[in-house]
């Protein structure tokens, strides 16, 4: 744990809005994402997002200063989704990602594929979908994601696999692939 | 090299961490076409992300700004909660505090709505004295009622005159007394021996010996 991140908890516990807003600032975006992502629903993810971070600062005295914040929270996000998409009871409905744009103007299929690859993470499993969400949009390592949903890492690395699966298999059913068989 | 280890060289390219030598995967690749098509599969994905972590949803703007006020605001409710607690605490340990104090300083006394409970010998003696106050009466007024019924003379020239008149009626008088008296003795000596009776009864309670 950087002595950063410590001084950051010890001052936002004193209440300093500056160590507040610098935490939130830290971690936000990546929090937001991760939401939107599972969540499926922008709206829900913002609130949701709002819930993750008043969450964190009611614990953040029993934050244990020997473990790194990010695995952390991030773990408190996950849980707070699977609490908001049990309490909405369906599968999150994958509709509001074709909202989502790519951020250059794609004059290829890459925004279908966007599209596509967004359709397969929202029929995975919820464990799948996360663990594939941390991994490789929010750039969590395999360390950080079994801190994060409290699994052993060799749990966490037969889910991301499968997941990774799962998908190449949707886009090939899809026709996003294009080799010759 | 198989399909098995092809898989895991494509699940180490998407960790990121490089796959086995090219020529390897190539060989395979000329005489495998499932895993070309998975090879295939696996570059479009890794673009697909890469277009992905690059239009990653950005927080809404205001969203920081709501975050921090309401767990400032949250935390200052807390703090408002805690000192409140703290002081009604402190509040009942003071009061605790002046409570035992002034009883432990205090006489015990009977609370104010209850009467002492009088003594067995007093009781008796009201007793006593309520019966010989009733037994007079009584007599008092049965003399006065025999009395009443008595003929009284119209005149009295003489003093000898007025004795003679009058000696009847006393004398019936002192008849009637003393018989109503005596009609009150067995009563009178009840009372007594009850009255004696509960006396030392009261006295070996109060001293532990008959005296």
């Amino acid at each position: 744990v950087s002595s950063d991140e410590a001084t950051l908890v010890r001052r936002s516990l004193r209440g300093e809005a500056q160590a507040v807003q610098a935490l939130v600032d830290r971690f936000q975006t990546m929090v937001y994402g991760l939401c939107v992502r599972l969540l499926n629903d922008r709206h829900e993810a913002e609130d949701v997002t709002q819930e993750v971070f008043l969450r964190v600062f009611r614990s953040l005295k029993g934050w244990d200063a020997s473990r790194p914040l990010k695995p952390w929270i991030m773990g408190i996000a996950v849980n707070r989704c699977r609490t908001w998409l049990a309490r909405r009871g369906r599968r999150p409905e994958p509709a509001d990602y074709l909202h989502d744009t790519v951020a250059a103007p794609a004059p290829d299929d890459s925004t279908e594929l966007v599209r596509e690859i967004r359709a397969a993470l929202a029929e995975l499993r919820p464990e799948f979908r996360e663990v594939f969400t941390l991994y490789h949009e929010q750039g969590q390592s395999y360390e950080e994601m079994a801190e994060a949903l409290d699994r052993p890492i060799g749990t966490v690395k037969t889910w991301l696999h499968r997941a990774r699966l799962e998908v190449l298999e949707r886009l090939q059913e899809r026709g996003m692939v294009h080799s010759e068989p | 090299m198989n399909c098995s280890d092809f898989e895991n060289a494509v699940q180490r390219r998407l960790d990121g961490l490089g796959a086995p030598g090219r020529s390897e995967l190539d060989a395979h690749l000329a005489h495998c076409p499932e895993c070309r098509t998975l090879d295939e599969a696996a570059s479009r994905l890794e673009e697909g992300l890469a277009l992905m972590r690059a239009s990653a949803s950005m927080p809404p703007i205001g969203m920081r700004e709501r975050i921090v006020r309401q767990a400032l605001a949250e935390r200052r409710a807390g703090l408002q909660r805690r000192r409140l607690t703290a002081l009604a605490l402190a509040a009942s340990v003071a009061f605790a505090i002046v409570l035992s104090r002034n009883w432990l300083t205090s006489p015990v006394r009977p609370p104010a709505n209850e009467v002492a409970h009088p003594s067995l010998k007093k009781s008796v003696r009201d007793a006593q004295l309520a019966l010989t106050s009733i037994v007079n009466r009584t007599a008092g007024t049965a003399i006065d009622e025999g009395r009443s019924l008595l003929p009284v003379p119209t005149s009295f020239e003489t003093p000898t005159l007025l004795a003679r008149s009058l000696d009847p009626p006393v004398r019936t008088l002192r008849i009637t007394s003393s018989r109503v008296g005596e009609s009150f003795n067995p009563v009178l000596a009840s009372a007594k021996d009850a009255v004696q009776f509960f006396l030392g009864d009261d006295r070996k309670t109060e001293d532990g010996q008959e005296k």
